[in-house]
């Protein structure tokens, strides 16, 4: 075979190879178009009784009847819309999309999928179960914190804050031990979820070895006002030996705002603690709102580091006249020229927030 | 009964939410953006707004900012849906002149119970 021939019978072969490619491609495209519209279809059917379930006045069993008699085609292309209102609606409405997934045994398949070889079915079936509020898969998603799969493990972490379990705050915040197994803000979700309940256990890892868990348990207990935690706060913002965990701990009783934070606070802003510690305290103390931190905060005006002495500013915008009073005199200079640049830089913010900023002079 | 105006770019809720306010009775203009909110607001003269604080290129708070700034529609009552983790959101709402807010996961029977309060309150 010539050098010419060999070129055209690769060109031929390569031409039909390109075609063979295009007819499928058009081919699968047109099937899917067809298999959307047929799933959009079949959903529309189904959607009033879905609407009638979740957002109906009257007895919800009929619409129940209805959807949970659908054939699984039917049933297919309605599932992504109520598994969305799932996670969407509360009361009657969440309850009555519960019955049903129960009574299509969605809650019976979504348990077994939670131990399939695939991460995907194992991260869907951990989905629903959280949607569904499913107290009994607790344990079994507890066991997924520690599957191989990453995104399986933060499913299986937010599904555990959905359902609200107390007995998944401690396995919760054991995920963030030894390097995290789950990411730091999606912990802090779910236990902010279960709230209260978690509290005994945010307490006792006030105390953990690892400073990531002692850090998250110092943050959510002022995010979920666990204000009889406010002791052990205060004692952690003193002598834990992380200034991170210290950090938070500042952050919290600024949260919490009992009398007890307000002290701790103002001690925390002595030049004995670290400058992260001190700056967070001068800001958790304008949290608080407390006109008593006021003689502390003005104090620490001409501190030589900027943002300790920058929050302590900022806090004093937030702390009405006796504050505004305070500011005016320093920006006059009876604390220095340092202390003076702060204290203008904050009564500039009160006058922005008041709309009550003097116009600049037209140019001449 | 009222006109309300519902911008939800999230079409399974925006159906729920029609379906529950057309059932108490009430007219329900759906869109799916904060740019079409703004023209329905316009021309449709509705009694009260529902925004979603989270939808694409233009946010609830920033439609609500708009129609506040206009005459026609610096009066109207303006509930903000928004989602549990937005909560922070609430405080931008409000101050943008928001009267109410609801966050998801909400129950349809609340949601029509707070838009039935907020447009008794704003009529009287």
């Amino acid at each position: 075979m010539s050098t010419a021939d060999l070129v055209s019978v690769t060109l031929a072969l390569l031409l039909y190879a390109v075609s063979m490619l295009g007819a499928v491609i058009v081919t699968g495209r047109i099937v899917r178009r067809r298999r959307d519209r047929r799933d959009a279809r079949l959903a529309a059917e189904a959607r009033p009784h879905l609407l009638e379930l979740t957002g109906g006045d009257a007895d919800i069993d009929e619409p129940l009847r209805r959807l949970a008699a659908l054939d699984r085609r039917r049933w297919k292309a309605v599932q992504p819309s109520a598994t969305s209102l799932l996670g969407k609606v509360s009361g009657h409405a969440h309850a009555a999309l519960v019955r049903l997934f129960e009574e299509r045994g969605i809650a019976r398949d979504a348990l077994r999928d939670l131990t399939r070889r695939g991460a995907v079915r194992r991260a869907a079936a951990a989905h629903v179960l959280g949607l569904m509020h499913h107290a009994e898969a607790v344990p079994a998603l507890v066991r997924l914190l520690s599957d191989r799969n990453p995104e399986v493990r933060a499913v299986a972490a937010r599904a555990l804050g959905q359902v609200g379990a107390p007995e998944a705050a401690g396995p919760l915040l054991e995920c963030l031990s030894g390097g995290g197994r789950v990411p730091f803000d999606l912990v802090a979700q779910s236990l902010i979820r279960i709230g209260p309940a978690a509290r005994p256990a945010l307490d006792r890892a006030l105390s953990h070895s690892d400073p990531a868990v002692r850090a998250i348990a110092a943050e959510v207990l002022g995010l979920i006002g666990s204000v009889g935690s406010v002791a052990a706060l205060v004692r952690v913002l003193s002598v834990d030996p992380s200034v991170d965990v210290r950090t938070r701990a500042a952050r919290s009783l600024g949260r919490l705002g009992t009398p007890a934070c307000l002290a701790a606070l103002t001690d925390a802003t002595g030049l004995a603690h670290p400058q992260a510690v001190r700056a967070e305290a001068a800001g958790a103390l304008g949290d608080i709102g407390a006109a008593g931190a006021v003689p502390a905060l003005r104090a620490l005006l001409p501190d030589y580091h900027y943002r300790v002495a920058h929050n302590a500013a900022m806090s004093l915008t937030r702390l009405g006249p006796p504050a505004e009073a305070a500011l005016r005199e320093v920006a006059d200079g009876t604390l220095g020229v340092r202390a003076a640049g702060h204290a203008r830089e904050a009564l500039a913010v009160l006058a922005l927030a008041e709309g009550r900023l003097p116009r600049p002079a037209p140019a001449t | 009964m009222a006109t309300i105006l519902i911008a939800e770019d999230d079409a399974d809720i925006r159906d729920l939410v029609v379906f529950k306010l057309e059932q108490s009775g009430h007219t329900v203009i759906p869109v799916g953006d904060g740019r079409s909110a703004l023209r329905m607001a316009h021309e449709q003269d509705p009694d009260i707004v529902l925004l979603d604080v989270m939808m694409p290129g233009m946010s609830g708070i920033d439609v609500c900012r708009e129609l506040r700034r206009d005459a026609q529609t610096a009066e109207l009552p303006i509930i903000l849906l928004t989602a549990r983790a937005q909560e922070s959101d609430v405080e931008n709402g409000l101050t943008a002149g928001a009267d109410d807010y609801i966050v998801k996961p909400f129950s349809p029977r609340v949601l029509a119970e707070r838009v039935q309060s907020v447009l008794t309150r704003t009529r009287a």
